[in-house]
């Protein structure tokens, strides 16, 4: 009798011990769902970029933009004290987007699971790749992280190609559109990296929190009406030859984006 | 009472009789009485090459590759046994043949050009010119369907190895089933994938021994070189490398490199990846062959009809051909009037040569079990 007490007292105690456990598990598990979608606009109208689309240039000629890819790093979540490292490297092709109707949202973006729940107040990220990760190379890397892919890397450069922009311009203005550039980027002077400061961002847990992020490609190419990439000119940037083209694109993303919570 | 006794003993006997006679009658598609313990199987992989991966369910061992290379040089998986898949990808013409277009059973020609199956196993964007196979596994199945091909059902090529002593064998050995009937047509899949994935060619080159400083480039090599990669601002940028990047000279990407002459998207006469995704866009794009040993072939592009590496270049630095609608351009941006005069021309010829290896057709692994039978 004395030892079914004593049982007794064992099992109840473990089942008390089992239970706080799943109590401190449901804690650390307090996480969500952050999704960012990505809007890549031409211009104030908000267009979307498209191969088939045209849009003005300061020039006075009309271009298209037909690629628009880059790699995201080091993207984190933050409160002033602490932060939360999303992932350390993202590639996103933005060329011809396709939105949804009914969201409103185009099928270009990227979601991370698993975020701890909180109240954040500020998104960073790098445009390009991290300076760690691009003294790699393609072969460091399983097929399925983006860095393994051998066109997004330059030999020449010892650096993958942050980001591409490609196009073409109507410069003999009869709709041909048959003058063609390609801006790639890359190498550690180009990363530059943004951060949205005082933006709250509160992650739930078990729920998905949306952002977009607007990325204007006139911002990219234009910082005023007379100062532009000279695409007419100048309608490539392949080597470190043009650091000066780079750098004109890689300081430009800071104003190109725009970040809205979608979510409360 | 005798009759009775009889009776019970009769019945006796029967039972032990048949039971003896179960016992006597051995099932002769039993495998379980042969071994199974397969070696793992490592392959020689150059320094910085990409990794080389395999399927949780297909690792590679040395009794499936033997098993996989068997079946690859055995024309028992054709209709009338007369070819082979080595008919077609022959190892010393770089894993493709001399035929502009490939020619299957009885002669039949197909839509495309034989594609090189060199470092196949480092693909992972989607096999075949147009991208139809998701793995490995499931490319090794379609040429033996193929009407145009080996035209054997799966079905009959499952009964044939079945029936076939030496392989019931081997594919014990190679995946442990305990039963002839086991066999079946995912196992063949995977005993083919895990040969080709041992088709890694092209580490002993003059590019990558001149990479390892082991030996060097001559000047004209080293000319073209930087036009390849756009390694020096004084060369003529060649734009190569964007498409045919190190090490593998493919960058394995489905690209449209405006070889056809045509004004509308849906008039491309091969749809090439736009017949697999349906998508307009995607219409006369191909993937990216490989460079590596392209010195080891006769024609060039999906429908071969480039005879030389001369006639590829004078194709790229003519800058292809562009609908004159913009809209219904898809065309790589990269390609364009290159204006290579012919000392650059030469260069480059030059640097492309130091692409070939044959070494491989030393590596006993990669030979044809039935030579000289």
């Amino acid at each position: 009798m004395k030892n079914l007490f004593l049982y007794s007292l064992l099992l109840l105690s473990s089942l008390f011990l089992i239970s706080c456990g799943d109590d401190d598990d449901n804690g650390a598990d307090a996480v969500g769902t952050l999704e960012i979608f990505f809007e890549p606009v031409y211009g104030d109208s908000g267009d979307l970029i498209n191969r088939t689309s045209n849009f003005d240039y300061p020039d006075g000629h009309e271009i298209r933009i037909v690629v628009s890819e880059l790699f995201l790093g080091d993207l984190k979540v933050g409160t002033g004290s602490e932060e939360f490292i999303l992932s350390d490297i993202e590639y996103i092709d933005l060329s011809d987007p396709v939105l949804d109707q009914s969201s409103g949202l185009t099928d270009k973006f990227i979601a991370f699971d698993n975020v701890p729940a909180g109240a954040y107040n500020f998104l960073e990220f790098g445009i390009g790749v991290p300076p760690a990760l691009n003294a790699m190379n393609p072969s460091d890397f399983g097929s399925t992280n983006p860095l393994s892919q051998s066109s997004l890397y330059w030999d020449a450069w010892d650096s993958y190609i942050f980001s591409k922009l490609e196009g073409r311009m109507d410069l003999a203005g009869d709709g041909s559109f048959s003058h063609l550039f390609a801006y790639h980027s890359g190498g550690d002077e180009v990363y530059r990296i943004l951060q949205a400061q005082n933006f709250p961002v509160e992650i739930r847990s078990g729920e998905t929190t949306r952002i977009k992020l607007t990325i204007d490609h006139n911002k990219l190419l234009v910082r005023g009406a007379d100062d532009y990439m000279d695409i007419e000119n100048k309608p490539a940037a392949h080597s470190t030859g043009h650091l000066d083209i780079m750098n004109y694109l890689a300081d430009n993303y800071g104003s190109a984006f725009t970040l809205q919570l979608l979510t409360d | 009472m005798n009759w009775k006794f009889t009776g019970v003993i009769l019945a006796v006997l029967s039972i032990f009789i048949f039971a003896c006679k179960d016992d006597s009658k051995p099932d002769e598609g039993d495998l379980t009485f042969i071994s199974f313990d397969p070696v793992p199987y490592n392959p020689d992989i150059p320094a910085g090459w990409p990794q080389l991966e395999q399927p949780a369910d297909n690792p590679m061992t040395q009794e499936g590759v033997q098993l996989g290379r068997r079946l690859f040089f055995d024309p028992i998986l054709s209709l009338d046994s007369t070819i082979s898949c080595s008919t077609c990808h022959i190892p010393e013409k770089g894993f493709s043949d001399d035929n502009p277009l490939a020619v299957g059973i009885g002669g039949a020609i197909g839509d495309r050009r034989t594609m090189s199956l060199v470092n196949v196993g480092f693909v992972n964007s989607g096999l075949f010119w147009d991208g139809r196979a998701k793995t490995l596994e499931e490319q090794a199945l379609h040429p033996i369907e193929d009407p145009r091909e080996m035209n054997l059902s799966l079905s009959e090529a499952v009964e044939r190895l079945q029936n076939h002593g030496d392989y019931s064998t081997r594919f014990r050995k190679a995946f442990g089933i305990n039963h002839i009937r086991e066999i079946n047509a995912d196992l063949l899949g995977k005993a083919l994938a895990q040969f080709q994935r041992i088709i890694i060619v092209g580490g002993e080159s003059k590019f990558e021994r001149a990479m390892r400083g082991e030996l060097a480039f001559s000047d004209e090599e080293l000319e073209g070189r930087d036009m390849f990669f756009d390694a020096n601002l004084l060369s003529l940028d060649a734009e190569c490398a964007h498409c045919h990047n190190r090490p593998l000279f493919t960058t394995n990407e489905f690209l449209n490199n405006g070889i056809t002459e045509v004004e509308r998207l849906l008039d491309h006469p091969d749809p090439g990846l736009g017949e697999v995704t349906g998508k307009e866009l995607d219409f006369g794009k191909f993937r990216v062959p490989t460079l590596i040993n392209w010195e080891l072939r006769d024609h060039f592009m999906h429908d071969g009809r480039f005879v030389s590496m001369e006639d590829v270049l004078d194709h790229y630095n003519s800058g292809g051909h562009r609908p004159s609608d913009p809209d219904e351009d898809n065309v790589d941006l990269l390609i364009y009037p290159l204006n290579m005069n012919q000392i650059e021309f030469d260069n480059l010829m030059a640097f492309l040569r130091t692409l070939s290896d044959t070494t491989f057709l030393e590596n006993p692994d990669l030979q044809d079990p039935f030579a000289g039978r």
